[in-house]
């Protein structure tokens, strides 16, 4: 090993300072030894930046694989946030409660009482409906039952395919 | 192509396809560095498999502070390691700072006209499997994906400068081995 040796490499892997860089070119210029040992050790660092990557079976991928144990639980998003779920069966909720009340002062009626604050609301709640065209209702329905259905579907699909993975 | 640290993630939340995509993308990298260790085929292919067992293993305690690729060489060149160590302890001195002169006394006594007839990229792979574990390491993952004097030290463990030590005499002492070759090639280049 020469003196130069750790100069050539630390050119090579360009790390030389200025100083360094300086004193590289002069040599290169003046010294034909420091040309020949450059050459010789810049084709042994490309001949190993060229090394080509060793390749393992065909099967490699699959045998590791095989070989993972179950350690992370699948998770999948739900189509609809469990807050959404919670306010659309508390929304469809209170209409069944406030149809129950209206039904229950209907049948009240019938005999002459009192008006108290509770039925005067009742009534405003009852007249609303009753002025909300037919076709309303029924759209409601069926977008209340599409609703449903979609989130139990999303359900259903959802078991099936972590029980699938 | 899907960032490493987000195939991490999907692979967290359950997605063993992206794990495979994971394999895929690094196995041929993770079994150069075994097989530049362990010198039969089979126990490096062993080796690369108990890596990737242990990345997935451990994938929940990686931190994502360094890059992925330099965790999973990590986990390769212990593994490696330490399957270099089972096979022959006494051979293997982790710890030898002389290491750099510890190739094998066979190898020392096999001439180099020995494999004249192989291509020189065989020459230079045969003569890092001769290495000692630790610097045919070095030495491959400096050249693994163009790795850094740093990025070799925090994969090793070893400091900068003892690192860069290493490299220095390891590349001298594979240079005197191919002269040869290399002198014939570059006259060939003339």
């Amino acid at each position: 090993m020469t003196t130069h040796d750790e100069l050539i490499w630390k050119h090579l892997d360009g790390a030389c300072t200025p100083e360094e860089k300086e004193r590289v070119e002069k040599l290169k210029k003046e010294d034909a030894a420091f040309r020949a040992a450059l050459l010789e050790r810049q084709r042994l660092d490309q001949e190993l930046e060229e090394q080509p990557l060793e390749q393992p079976s065909l099967r490699f991928a699959k045998n590791v694989m095989e070989r993972l144990p179950e350690l992370y639980q699948r998770s999948i998003e739900p189509l609809v946030r469990p807050l959404w779920i919670k306010v659309f069966f508390g929304s469809l909720g209170a209409l069944f409660l406030a149809y129950f009340i209206i039904v229950f002062q209907s049948l009240g009626q019938a005999a002459p009482q009192s008006q108290g604050p509770a039925t005067r609301w009742a009534d405003r709640f009852s007249d609303l409906f009753a002025s909300l065209p037919p076709q309303t209702l029924s759209i409601l329905a069926a977008v209340s039952l599409a609703y449903l259905g979609l989130v139990f579907l999303d359900r259903f699909l959802k078991r099936k395919w972590l029980k699938k993975a | 192509m899907v960032e490493d640290n987000i195939m991490v993630q999907q692979v967290l939340k359950g997605d063993r396809h992206a794990f495979q995509q994971l394999v895929e993308r690094y196995q041929n990298y993770v079994f150069t560095v075994t097989s530049r260790v362990l010198r039969s085929r089979e126990e490096a292919e062993e080796a690369a498999q108990d890596v990737f067992l242990k990345v997935y293993k451990q994938l929940g305690s990686f931190e994502q502070k360094s890059k992925f690729s330099t965790w999973l060489y990590t986990i390769a060149y212990r593994t490696a390691i330490d399957f270099a160590r089972r096979k022959n302890p006494q051979a293997y001195s982790i710890e030898d700072d002389e290491s750099y002169l510890q190739i094998e006394d066979e190898v020392r006594r096999t001439p180099v006209e020995d494999m004249q007839q192989q291509d020189i990229q065989e020459q230079l792979a045969e003569a890092i499997r001769q290495l000692k574990p630790v610097d045919a390491s070095i030495i491959t993952l400096f050249y693994l994906k163009e790795h850094t004097v740093k990025e070799v030290s925090e994969i090793t463990g070893l400091t900068v400068t003892n690192v860069k030590t290493k490299l220095f005499r390891l590349r001298e002492l594979l240079r005197e081995q191919l002269s040869r070759q290399l002198q014939s090639e570059i006259e060939d280049l003339l």
